[in-house]
């Protein structure tokens, strides 16, 4: 989340104006121009792999389902309030694929997200205590019950609002700020004082 | 406010930024964008091809209801063209009372035709006596 009253009115902006372009190609593509199509998946095939990936640490299994979700998305795109947003009825499909993926997953040895990821590309942050953070934190997130860790991921890193985790999630905008609530105190529980941990 | 804040609407901030900070990228570099674009406009190119749902109900219609409808309109010119061709149908009994009404109307009018006709060269006569 941006931290000043300026960059939430930017990101605001971004965001309006990403809706309004999405709004576009799903206007045209209603019309029957296939390229829109191409155009969606274009943009917002990557955070849609991110979306996948972070709930279920493989690679692949993030692959197939974005395939599966854009195929999905296209199939019910009738169904699309066009007067609101497209990434979030997209995300929605994106996590329950993720989702049911994950319950039904049973034979296939999973990865667990590696917490030194990022260290698969030479970094400064290679190091010993930034290591141990992330194993904590990883530690921490996987104490969570599966709907509270998804609804911190998309609040804290995919910066959805309550709102629209609310529709992602089929919940009552309430019901995701409780559990929101509830997943950051555990967290604090379970990673002690911030300042010591960071 | 408090109820927001008590209710995770408030962004916890230190504690974002820390998930954000620490939690790993996705592996982006490991995947193949365009062969996975490549996937995906692959499979979703028969439900693009497909016709938009108003052209699919005009095609439907056209396949199934353009032959109904001029089956109908056959049938339709056929009876039409059978009533017309086949001779009225009359009651036996109206048939009788029509002709006898009619019969009876030439008869009295006939007869006093005819009774006229008498008595005018009757008196014509009897004015053209001599005495």
């Amino acid at each position: 989340m941006a931290t000043s009253p300026t960059g939430d009115d930017d990101a605001a902006l971004v965001a309006a104006h990403e809706a309004l372009q999405d709004a576009q190609l799903v206007g045209r593509l209603l019309q029957g121009d296939t390229a829109a199509y191409g155009d969606l998946v274009n943009r917002h095939m990557r955070r849609a792999f991110a979306v996948a990936f972070r709930i279920l640490g493989h690679r692949e299994d993030a692959e197939d389902v974005v395939q599966d979700s854009f195929i999905r998305a296209l199939e019910r795109i009738d169904s699309l309030d066009r007067s609101r947003p497209f990434r979030p009825w997209l995300t929605k499909i994106i996590v329950n694929q993720a989702l049911n993926y994950r319950r039904s997953r049973t034979r296939r040895v999973t990865e667990s997200i590696p917490m030194d990821a990022r260290a698969m590309t030479p970094s400064p942050e290679n190091d010993a205590e930034r290591s141990a953070l992330r194993d904590r934190l990883g530690k921490a997130m996987a104490t969570l019950p599966e709907k509270q860790r998804t609804i911190v991921q998309l609040a804290d890193i995919e910066q959805f609002t309550s709102a629209e985790i609310a529709e992602i999630m089929d919940m009552a905008d309430g019901t995701v700020r409780w559990h929101l609530h509830q997943a950051r105190h555990a967290l604090r529980s379970v990673l002690g004082p911030l300042k010591e941990v960071s | 406010m408090k109820e927001n804040r008590m209710h995770g609407d408030v962004p916890d901030l230190e504690l974002g930024a820390l998930l954000r900070d620490n939690t790993p990228e996705p592996p982006y570099d490991a995947v193949d964008w365009l062969a996975l674009h490549g996937r995906i406009t692959a499979r979703a190119r028969p439900a693009l091809l497909r016709p938009a749902p108003w052209l699919q109900l005009i095609a439907r219609w056209s396949t199934f209801g353009i032959p109904a409808t001029a089956g109908a309109a056959a049938l339709l010119v056929i009876l039409l063209g059978t009533a017309v061709m086949r001779p009225a149908v009359r009651q036996p009994g109206s048939t009788v009372a029509y002709s006898t009404l009619e019969e009876e109307l030439n008869a009295s009018v006939s007869s006093v035709l005819d009774a006229s006709a008498g008595d005018i060269l009757e008196d014509m006569l009897l004015e053209s006596a001599p005495w």
